[in-house]
């Protein structure tokens, strides 16, 4: 891979008045490789949800460039930037799922929003690879929080998507849902997406290639007991064998019959051979 | 609750959202105003008509006769009504006796032929013997047509009114010369034209009004007049042409002592006359009659009087008196007002209906903008009750609302009504008044501005729409509140 | 987002606060309904009042004149055009080449006297008597002379206008044949004066004890008739009558009685009541007697009259005519074209009023709008981060505020037709049980009241309707496209 699959230059936001500017982040330069598991962390205030918003494409920064694949998004117009949105996945701290809906019309409106037609049976498959199969017609209202994220989750990754956003995917969660949200997000990492998660907790570290630790808006070097983490962009790492099955997760099919989540026949391979920007 | 913190909860919701409180009375302000508007634009025409209609002399005339069955309104006479005929004396002891009437006179049709200064062979008799030599069929009907055209253009006519000449000078003062003050016997006040076909200056030669006076006038009357005799009854549907004959053709002279100058008149309607017209003593009509009928002005009684009063305003009250004196009384223009006020009452009902429909329409946003706000203020409502708040003091608060919201429509409306109706008046004076024609004829007719009110009915009645419909809107969300349960939002 | 996305989502929304867009759509209806209502009557009544115009037989009268200046219609007319007397040859022409016209004839009124039975003098010549005796003084004898004329000579009007014109106005109380009198015979009226009524006079005790009666008769007026060729000045047509210089006494047949006596709702005749009808041969024999140097072939008629079949046909008999080069005046066409005018002028009036009770239930969506965007900014964040755009946003709002609009019209339209459904009935019923008033109108061909929606009031209610919601949706719907999502996906 020749370019860095985000690359953020001199990226700046400032809210508040023209007289009172307040500013939220920046300048801030880094890169993030296609395939890597990016963990932004920062107490909060520290303008990690900012940066996030910024990479998802949710708001404009003030200053700065954000590069996907080479394209800068802050020059999109807001439909091509709906666009881009359409393709990539996001998950949130409270779900923000659509209470009118039932839970595959959650899911499948992953789809529709963004315009395309997404297959039923896809979203049932993915209900059922996330063991929540018998929820399918449920009203998510009597959904429970863990329930909530992996249809959440599901609804993410209905486009088939090649980034991943997660913002304090575990922050409303017990620890037992927190684990199985984790492991979910290494998998679908190990299966080739990119995770870019927004975390207040040190632990999600472990697993990540890459910290982007912030503070006051900037970003600092992060120091942690067992690892240490810098700014420059770590190399990509090699493609790592196949796990076996995720054991806390229910998975009512075996692992070997299963197509890999997001590939199916029509996209073989592993790693991103589809762009993330079809603009 | 106190009645202040129930206040102060209103004046909360108002001042937190004032657009949205705005929007929902702006479909009260619109049916306010258009009650208000079209009621006061119609019923303001209707005046200014009726002043128009006050400003001409018609509005101080009164019809005045006797129904032999006793009928007082002339809307209550049948086709075949009798009449009881009023004599002379009769009417001046009315006069005497009212303080309001000024003037009186009787309305009798007499009609005359004008020979001018030169005694010609009398009219009458050129007249007469053409019909006959018609009915005997000594010439026939072209040969008579012909000389009937030379006769019109040798003998114009002109009807006789018995008006006192004071009060016809003043109803066109300038365009009178000569005397002012009522004429006396053997005097007589000409049209100076009278007919543009054969115009009465033809004959004398005369090139100015001014011109005519003194000189001497001879008229030939066409026909003697109706006159009846006193205590037999007058029959209207006998319409008979009693072609009574004169005997002898019976010329008079008069003195001409006023002209009036009718050169450029169009007839005016509500004066009722023609152009036409001399005015005369009432002893020309006993010379009219005394060839063919022994009654005289005493003996002699007449169908219709026409009654003057001094001021329009005390016409009505006159023809009550009148009629309670057993008269039958009326006024051509007084039932004119009438019409036109019943028309401008209908109008306004009619369209104020429509505004009462709109006032209908506004409902149900209202309901629903105050069904949401319950549903919004759920866990304030909640909080007030585990306060202590009653059921009843929540729908005290939201009955005020909605009733609040129909006052601020209401306001609105009337005062949108208000800068209308100065701007109509403002528009009156900038596009009417500005064309000179115009404002010179308006002004004839008393009418100076066009100055619309909004009677303060109008304003009570709408008030009283408005706040009835955004109570009536408001019940529902108020008792719904009322009763909402605090546990459901405390949790 | 794709459209069929964008309407699944505002049917739910629609769906889910159903009491919400219930009453919204109320307020449009109201809007509608009044608009739909005030047309309807007002057409409705349009309708019927051009029904009953149609009805009268005046209606089926169509009058030409030659003129000069040569003008075609009635608004042509000014003061200085003469009109020419024509020859009835050029009437039968125009009038028997067009085969919807049932009768034709001139216009024309001649007097005549009815011998009462054994009167042997002429009545015209007693006349002649009379007025000799009063012009020379000798009243008692005129007296005298005049009562005997009274005695024993009838003395009425006839009338010259088409025949079928002269019976439809009459046809209610017509006895005997119904075919146009021929030379010698006669049609009457039954009383023509109620002061001195002829049937008194003939001692008939029924009308149709008249038919078939033999009456004797003399012109006593000469018809108004006169040269062709001449130009007439109308306003100074002098209508001058001269007495017949010779009479001749004849005897006539009565084909016809109509009975006079009741006052019919036919305008009409209410105008033409009590007069005779005597074939236009007569009157050209009448010319004749009256002045036996006359050529009856050079007389000319100022108007022209010709009846029609049916008022369907009047506009192209009229065109037809005019083509002729006639002045073509008819009333039927000028009241109707009046009565459509002036109706339409009212029903545009009012129905811009009623509009006022539309715009009125605007402000009412105007406020839900705004309140639903409110209500939904979370709603709204979460579909842009899936990847909606500001105008999938926009048009999720302003479709709704669209359907509400639609949705009032047609409970607007249900509502006007069961108003309307109802008011006919109410009026229908009202004249089952009032024969009266159901049998004057049904001389008038109003047999029911039903009221009926226009279809482009319809189109054009429902225009207003979509077009004022969509406007009160705009601005709402723009702020909520304009919204930034990030403040309300952060919120739980």
């Amino acid at each position: 891979m020749s370019q860095p699959l985000i690359e953020c230059r001199e990226l700046t936001k400032f809210y508040g008045s023209k007289k009172q500017p307040i500013k939220a982040l920046g300048p801030v330069n880094f890169s993030i490789a296609a395939g890597s598991y990016t963990v932004i962390l920062g107490k909060s205030g520290s303008g990690k949800s900012t940066l996030l918003n910024l990479l998802a494409g949710l708001d404009k920064p003030t200053d700065g460039e954000i590069l996907i694949e080479g394209k800068d998004i802050t020059k999109l117009s807001q439909k091509r930037l709906a666009r881009y949105r359409s393709e990539i996945g996001i998950i949130f701290q409270f779900y923000n799922l659509l209470p009118n809906l039932n839970t595959i019309e959650n899911i499948l409106m992953g789809g529709w929003a963004g315009g395309s037609h997404p297959d039923y049976n896809k979203a049932k498959e993915l209900l059922a690879n996330l063991g929540i199969a018998h929820r399918e017609k449920a009203n998510i209202t009597t959904l429970s929080g863990g329930e909530k994220q992996r249809v959440a989750i599901a609804r993410s990754l209905i486009s088939d998507p090649q980034i991943l956003f997660c913002d304090e995917p575990t922050g409303a969660l017990d620890t037992k849902n927190e684990e199985q949200v984790k492991e979910i997000l290494e998998f679908l990492n190990k299966q080739g997406i990119t995770i870019i998660m927004v975390t207040h907790n040190e632990e999600f570290v472990n697993n990540a290639d890459q910290v982007i630790f912030l503070k006051d808006g900037l970003i600092q070097p992060f120091t942690k007991t067992t690892e240490e983490s810098h700014t420059p962009p770590k190399p990509p790492t090699p493609p790592k064998p196949p796990t076996p099955p995720l054991p806390k997760v229910p998975l009512p099919k075996e692992p070997a019959k299963k197509p890999a989540l997001p590939h199916d026949a029509k996209h073989p391979g592993h790693g991103s051979s589809k762009t993330v920007i079809n603009v | 609750m106190t009645i202040k913190s129930t206040l102060l909860q209103v004046r909360k919701q108002f001042t937190n959202n004032w657009f949205r409180m705005l929007l929902a009375s702006g479909g009260i302000l619109i049916g306010v105003w258009a009650i208000a508007i079209t009621t006061s634009l119609s019923l303001s025409l209707a005046d200014t008509i009726i002043t128009a209609i006050n400003s001409q002399p018609g509005a101080t005339q009164i019809s005045l006769s006797r129904s032999s069955e006793g009928k007082t309104d002339f809307q209550e006479l049948e086709f075949d009504s009798e009449f009881s005929p009023i004599s002379i004396a009769e009417v001046e002891d009315i006069v005497a006796g009212s303080d309001t009437i000024i003037e009186s006179y009787p309305t009798v049709d007499v009609a005359t032929y004008i020979t001018g200064p030169e005694n010609q062979e009398s009219c009458y008799t050129q007249n007469q013997n053409v019909i006959t030599q018609l009915n005997t069929g000594t010439i026939k009907p072209e040969e008579a047509q012909k000389i009937q055209e030379d006769f019109r253009l040798k003998c114009p006519t002109a009807t006789i009114d018995f008006q006192p000449l004071s009060l016809a000078v003043k109803a066109d003062q300038n365009k009178w010369v000569g005397q002012k003050f009522d004429l006396s016997a053997g005097e007589v006040a000409v049209c100076f034209e009278c007919n543009p076909n054969t115009p009465l200056y033809k004959i004398f030669a005369a090139n100015n009004p001014s011109d005519l006076l003194g000189q001497t006038i001879t008229i030939d009357f066409t026909k003697p007049p109706t006159v009846y005799k006193l205590g037999e009854g007058i029959s209207n549907t006998f319409i008979e042409e009693e072609q009574e004959i004169f005997p002898e053709p019976n010329q008079i002279e008069l003195t001409i002592r006023a002209v009036f100058d009718d050169r450029d008149q169009e007839t005016n309607v509500f004066q009722g006359q023609g152009n036409n017209t001399f005015y005369g003593t009432t002893n020309l009509i006993q010379t009219a009659i005394s060839p063919v009928s022994d009654l005289n002005l005493e003996t002699a009684g007449f169908q219709t009087f026409s009654l003057k009063t001094d001021s329009f305003d005390n016409t009505a009250k006159t023809i009550e008196d009148l009629q309670d004196k057993g008269y039958l009384a009326g006024s051509g223009a007084l039932s004119l007002i009438q019409a036109i006020q019943y028309f401008f009452y209908g109008v306004s009902a009619v369209l104020g209906l429509f505004g009462f429909i709109a006032l209908i329409a506004s409902m149900f946003g209202i309901i629903n903008v105050m069904t949401i706000s319950v549903l919004k203020r759920k866990k304030e409502i909640g909080i007030l009750k585990a306060l202590g708040a009653r059921g009843k003091d929540i729908f005290n608060i939201f009955i005020l609302e909605s009733s609040l919201l129909g006052f601020i429509g209401w306001a609105a409306g009337i005062l949108t009504t208000y800068i209308c109706l100065l701007l109509s008046s403002w528009a009156f004076d900038q596009f009417v008044l500005s064309n000179e024609d115009w404002k010179q004829n308006l002004q004839n007719l008393n009418i100076g501005s066009f100055e619309p009110v909004l009677y303060w009915w109008v304003a009570a009645i709408t008030l009283a729409l408005a706040l009835i419909i955004t109570i009536i809107s408001g019940l529902a969300p108020s008792l719904r509140a009322a009763k909402q349960n605090p546990v459901d939002v405390l949790r | 987002m794709s459209l069929d996305t964008i309407i699944k989502i505002v049917f739910n929304q629609l769906r889910k606060k159903w009491g919400r867009t219930l009453l919204s759509a109320l307020g449009i209806m109201i809007g509608v309904w009044a608009i739909l209502s005030t047309v309807s009557l007002s057409q409705g009544l349009s309708d019927k009042v051009i029904v009953a115009v149609n009805s009268q037989s005046l209606v089926r009268l169509v009058q030409f004149y030659k003129t000069t200046p040569q003008i075609k219609s009635f608004e042509d007319l000014t003061v200085d055009t003469q009109f020419i007397s024509e020859r009835y040859s050029s009437l039968k022409n125009t009038a028997e080449s067009i085969p919807e016209v049932t009768s034709y004839n001139p216009s024309d009124t001649m007097s005549i006297y009815l011998h009462h039975e054994g009167f042997s003098p002429k009545c015209v010549d007693s006349n002649v008597e009379q007025i000799i005796l009063a012009e020379s003084g000798e009243e008692d004898k005129a007296n005298e002379q005049q009562a005997i004329l009274d005695d024993q000579c009838y003395s009425i009007g006839t009338l010259l206008q088409p025949f079928d014109l002269f019976l439809a106005n009459n046809s209610s109380n017509w006895y005997g044949s119904q075919k146009e009198p021929q030379a010698g015979e006669i049609a009457l009226c039954y009383q023509c004066d109620a002061e001195n009524p002829l049937n008194e006079a003939l001692g008939a005790d029924i009308p149709e004890d008249l038919i078939g009666k033999t009456v004797t008769l003399e012109y006593s007026a000469a018809p108004t008739s006169t040269e062709a060729g001449n130009e007439v000045d109308l306003t100074n047509a002098a209508v001058s009558t001269s007495n017949i210089k010779q009479s001749v006494p004849r005897e006539y047949t009565i084909t016809g009685v109509y009975d006079d006596r009741q006052e019919s709702l036919d305008l009409a005749s209410t105008f033409l009541n009590s007069f005779a009808y005597l074939n236009y041969s007569e009157y050209v024999k009448a010319l004749e007697q009256n002045d036996d140097t006359i050529n009856t072939g050079n007389v000319g008629y100022i108007e022209f009259n010709a009846f029609i079949d049916s008022f369907e046909d009047l506009d192209e008999v009229v065109e037809t005519i005019r083509d002729k080069d006639f002045l073509v005046i008819s009333v039927g066409q000028i009241l109707t074209s009046s009565i459509k005018t002036a109706f339409l002028v009212l029903t545009i009036a009012l129905g811009i009023f009623a509009a006022i009770a539309l715009i009125a239930a605007v402000f009412g969506i105007i406020n839900v709008m705004t309140i639903s965007v409110l209500e939904r900014q979370k709603e709204i964040g979460i579909l842009k981060s899936l990847g909606s755009s500001n105008g999938d946003i926009f048009w999720i709002f302003l479709l709704e505020s669209m359907i509400l609009g639609f949705l009032g019209w047609i409970f607007g339209v249900l509502l006007t037709w069961g108003t309307n459904a109802g008011i006919s009935g109410i009026f229908n019923t009202f004249l089952l049980n009032n024969s009266e008033i159901k049998d004057n109108l049904a001389t008038l061909n109003i047999t029911d009241f039903n009221l009926v929606i226009p279809w482009y009031i319809l189109a054009l209610t429902l225009a207003l309707a979509v077009i004022f919601t969509t406007l009160s949706g705009l601005v709402p719907s723009w702020n909520a496209a304009k919204q930034n999502p990030t403040e309300v996906l952060r919120s739980e």
